[in-house]
């Protein structure tokens, strides 16, 4: 038996030295990716925190997203922008039809007549909560306003949303909710809360999805 | 050697030490294609055969080619199929030569010294085999120089596909150069030197070893595929191999003593099957522990050995197969376990072919297409080869087929003496 | 063992060395060997079946000088060299090369970019599972800006239809097709995660797959030789094999592309996810993120704290999938 053995041993002995002499030769091709021993991903990450240089680009807002305003009243966070709305609405200023306080308006209004925004059904949240006074107020039609009465700009409606959704508020204003425009680059630009959501009737309705059916492939042009 | 006079050879003015053998080989060359192209009728019929099945499977590869392996049955889920399939298991019947080299250079056993260098052709045919299903699978063929080592960027030793080249390479020239060495020297009527091809041999051992578990670490390397990822990988790559290979062997080694002068000994294929017999043997048990790990208590990472066995979600297409294989290599193990059965040459060839077979369905459809279904994320995609992949694949079987023949031939005719130089080339220091 | 590359090394991104072997990097200069023997190769290579068809149509005295070109260019395209090791001027002639190709066969032309990865950025990306409702815009704005084949239907992002009470990928559905969102179902986007710890990238052969420094996962489709290997690493099902030649109308072509990104692939190479490094480089967001309605999909560089991803790791709940193999990818889910 010990004649088999002794071959045997030898090989294994040939086998482990080509093994190390072949893995060290190649070590020099390696790429990528060397064993790292400073914990975890995110702790890697965390550790190289410090203030970024500029990437060198920008984000270029497209046209058809509007003009970006900055956004006031989150300290904690860099500031950012979002799109202004006052310059896209049909009817603003709203004064222009609202030149005296709401009352007023009502007392004008004929029986015979529609309502003049027939178009809006409030679906938002049920009667006993909200009204159109809730977000609109009864002075300066202009301004959208507060619980508490404070006047706010139509260019600023997370400030109004915020008092009912704050959670969502502070996701938008952290980067979890809602949606960037022009790009990953800085300046950040966010879609204001009423870009998304008709604040009349915010729920989504259910639709057909992009891609069409399996086998089909007539994907609409570009 | 030492007392070679200066110049013998008077043709040439080039040294005697070269002359003499190139004008040898030149003569060798001429004999063995002399050798390769006559032969009896049923010679010529098969090798007729053979190259109507090549040329099919040409044509085949040649709409692949065009078409691209679109005309396969793999797609984005399954992406390995048939060619792997093919490739996993021939590798095995390469490695299974070691069977032969091991007993007659290490153990110096006698009895395995004529069928040695069947065993070498036939590892030769294999390796030929598997790289022409590395060939036929890719997109690119003609960009595989990218992978030549110097010239292109080799992924080494990062990527296991990179140490599969290496290894099928390097087997590949140890077991041309050895035997052609070896035959060569009979050619011209000598010994040949055992301080050369000795310690060539014990590499090739060394290398079939690695060869088969290199190709099993490439599957079980990835943890993405859980049927795959699994520490018994090897040792069942290499369980399979010196089961399957051998008994391939044990089967062509009787074709040629019955059509041949070159007589095989009863005992060389009595030690061989008692290989065999235990390597199978050693299959059915890891069969049985690779399946009570997967059912005992079934997790999400026993959906392919589910799919396979049972069938999942309605679909099966693997579930016959396996079953077959499985009974079949049971049933043959249980034949080469009993002793009389063994010693019995009916009854072992049926064992062989059965086990040649059994392994062939459970290397393929039972290793390689399983680790792909479900895919990554629990979708069944099933596969189903398509006729040009079978006829690629037969193709590819048969030029291995033709390989081996013309090298076994050749290799037959040296050992009995038919071809051998002309004294004119012998030159200097002939021992006969 | 985990094998991750480190932040330290991805901080230190140098600008792309200037050409010349004086300021050569290691790995470059081995290139300057490589380039040489390769060249020798390419001489040497005529017996090779695809070069002999290119060099007989580049030296046929019948020829038009503009088949004559095209022969040299394609000739030249055979032999390039992987493009990880290229030298800027390498790069260049090489997408310059692209670009005349194209227009010689189309007669259309289009602009391929090799720009390379900006200092310390390293992307990164969040996926809303509360927000998404499985309109598969996102899946119709990948398949347009990066070119994918349309025979094939492919597409390198699946939104998966759960049930809701159990995120188990086997039971939800991928190819549904119904009004979206469906009662009592949300949805989960995957695509390429662009691992930090990629296992596609370390089984390929050639090294035709690799992690840029800015952290995107690319394939040099030049390079591939189709062997698949990365498709059967990848725990995600992030990539795509060209079964055949891929096909995109002509009005539909993206002309904005990238030689690691959008730019027409061929048939017999894999390609994959790029998080559109024709668009990520310059700025913009991938185009799944801004197709997406939802904003369900939200990214930016992991290596700015200031940055939208950073506030989503460190405000939410976050988890990614398959976390227990160690791949590290950089696409983490959260919700609301």
């Amino acid at each position: 038996m010990a004649s088999v053995v002794q071959p045997m041993g030898l090989v294994a002995l040939i086998f482990l030295f080509l093994n190390l002499l072949l893995t060290g030769c190649g070590a020099k091709a390696a790429p990528t990716a060397e064993p790292h021993a400073h914990g975890t991903f995110l702790q890697q990450l965390r550790q190289t925190d410090q203030p970024v240089p500029h990437p060198g680009v920008e984000s270029v807002l497209a046209k058809r997203d509007g003009v970006a305003v900055p956004v006031e009243g989150f300290p904690a966070h860099p500031p950012f922008q979002t799109i202004a709305r006052s310059n896209s609405m049909e009817t603003y200023p709203c004064s222009q039809c609202h030149d005296k306080p709401l009352a007023g308006m009502l007392a004008l209004r004929r029986k015979d007549q529609p309502n003049s925004h027939w178009q809006v059904k409030l679906q938002h949240a049920p009667d006993n909560i909200m009204s159109c006074q809730t977000c609109h107020g009864e002075g300066d039609m202009n301004q959208l306003v507060t619980l508490t009465g404070k006047q706010v700009s139509m260019d600023a409606p997370y400030q109004v949303c915020a008092q009912c959704h704050a959670s969502q508020v502070n996701d938008w204003a952290g980067g979890a909710h809602g949606k960037r425009l022009g790009g990953w680059a800085p300046p950040r630009v966010v879609q204001t809360c009423t870009g998304c959501h008709n604040p009349h009737a915010p729920a989504f309705e259910s639709r057909w999805p992009a891609v069409l059916g399996k086998g089909d492939a007539n994907y609409p042009g570009r | 050697m030492a007392t070679q006079p200066l110049i013998t050879d008077p043709v040439t003015a080039s040294p005697a030490s070269w002359g003499a053998p190139l004008a040898a080989l030149r003569e060798f060359v001429v004999d063995a294609v002399d050798e390769a192209t006559h032969g009896s009728r049923a010679y010529h019929l098969w090798m007729a055969t053979l190259t109507l099945i090549m040329c099919c499977g040409a044509y085949a590869y040649s709409t692949q080619l065009s078409t691209g392996l679109a005309v396969t049955g793999m797609h984005d889920h399954v992406s390995w199929g048939l060619y792997i399939s093919n490739f996993t298991f021939l590798v095995g019947v390469a490695a299974a030569a070691v069977v032969l080299v091991l007993p007659t250079y290490v153990l110096h056993d006698v009895a395995f010294k004529k069928a040695v260098l069947i065993g070498e052709a036939m590892a030769v045919a294999a390796v030929v085999m598997a790289i022409g299903f590395v060939v036929v699978d890719v997109g690119g063929p003609a960009r595989l120089w990218h992978v030549t080592p110097m010239i292109g960027v080799f992924n080494w030793p990062q990527s296991l596909l990179a140490w599969d080249i290496v290894v099928l390479n390097v087997y590949l020239i140890i077991n041309v150069t050895v035997p052609f060495y070896i035959l060569f020297s009979h050619y011209r009527n000598r010994e040949p030197d055992p301080r050369f091809y000795v310690p060539a041999m014990l590499m090739s051992i060394l290398w079939a070893v690695s060869l088969h578990l290199v190709t099993a670490f490439l599957f079980a390397g990835l943890a993405a595929r859980p049927h795959w990822n699994n520490a018994l990988m090897g040792p069942r790559f290499l369980a399979t191999a010196f089961t399957a290979g051998p008994a391939l062997m044990i089967l062509v080694l009787q074709v040629i003593s019955k059509q041949t002068a070159y007589k095989i000994r009863t005992e060389t294929i009595a030690k061989m099957a008692l290989v065999v017999t235990v390597a199978a043997q050693i299959t059915v048990v890891m069969t049985i522990s690779e399946m009570f790990k997967e059912f005992y208590f079934p997790t999400h990472h026993s959906m392919s050995s589910q799919y396979l066995f049972f069938g999942l979600d309605g679909h099966h297409a693997l579930r016959p197969w396996i079953w077959t294989a499985i009974g079949i290599i049971v049933l043959a193990t249980a034949i080469l376990s009993i002793h009389k059965l063994r010693r019995n040459p009916w009854t072992l060839n049926v064992a062989c072919v059965l086990l040649f077979i059994g392994i062939l369905i459970e290397k393929g459809l039972g290793t390689v297409v399983p680790g792909f279904i479900p895919e990554n994320w629990g979708k069944i995609h099933e596969y189903v080869p398509t006729s040009t992949e079978l006829v690629v694949s037969a193709g590819i079987w048969a030029g291995g087929a033709f390989l081996f023949t013309i090298l076994a031939k050749v290799g037959v005719a040296v050992e009995l003496g038919q071809i051998r130089v002309s004294p004119a080339n012998s030159g200097p220091g002939d021992r006969a | 063992m985990r094998v991750n590359q480190s932040i330290d090394d991805l901080v230190q991104i140098q600008p792309a060395p200037p050409p010349g072997d004086a300021s050569r990097n290691p790995v470059e200069q081995l290139l300057g060997l490589q380039v040489d023997r390769r060249t020798a190769v390419a001489m040497a290579g005529t017996a090779l079946a695809a070069g002999a068809g290119l060099l007989n149509a580049a030296f046929n005295p019948f020829g038009t000088a503009e088949s004559k070109e095209k022969a040299k260019l394609e000739w030249a395209e055979f032999f390039q060299g992987n493009f990880r090791l290229m030298s800027s001027d390498e790069k260049q002639d090489t997408v310059r090369r692209l670009e005349r190709l194209y227009e010689m066969e189309s007669g259309k032309s289009i602009r391929v970019s090799a720009d390379g990865p900006r200092e310390r950025v390293l992307y990164g990306y969040a996926f809303n599972v509360s927000r998404c409702e499985g309109y598969m815009d996102c899946v119709r704005a990948c398949v347009q800006e990066n070119n994918q084949d349309r025979s094939s239907n492919m597409a390198y992002i699946r939104i998966h239809e759960h049930e809701k009470g159990e995120i188990n990928f086997e039971h939800a559905s991928d190819d549904f097709y119904h009004q979206v969102p469906a009662a009592g179902h949300f949805y989960i986007g995957t695509q390429c995660y662009h691992c930090q710890n990629p296992p596609c990238t370390k089984v390929c052969p050639t090294q035709a797959t690799w992690m840029e420094p800015d952290g995107i996962v690319v394939v040099d489709y030049n390079w591939c030789i189709g062997c698949r290997y990365c498709m059967a690493a990848c725990p995600y099902d992030a990539r795509r094999f060209n079964w055949s030649d891929p096909s995109v109308p002509e009005e539909e072509l993206n002309p904005n592309q990238h030689y690691l990104g959008n730019r027409m692939r061929k048939k017999g190479v894999v390609e994959k996810c790029t998080f559109c490094i024709q668009r990520s480089r310059n700025g913009k967001s991938p185009a799944c993120v801004e197709a997406c309605p939802t904003g369900a999909r939200i990214f930016g560089n992991l290596l700015d704290p200031d940055s939208e991803i950073r506030w989503v790791l460190a405000n939410k709940k976050v988890f990614r999938l398959k976390e227990d193999l160690g791949t590290e990818p950089k696409l983490w889910y959260f919700m609301d």
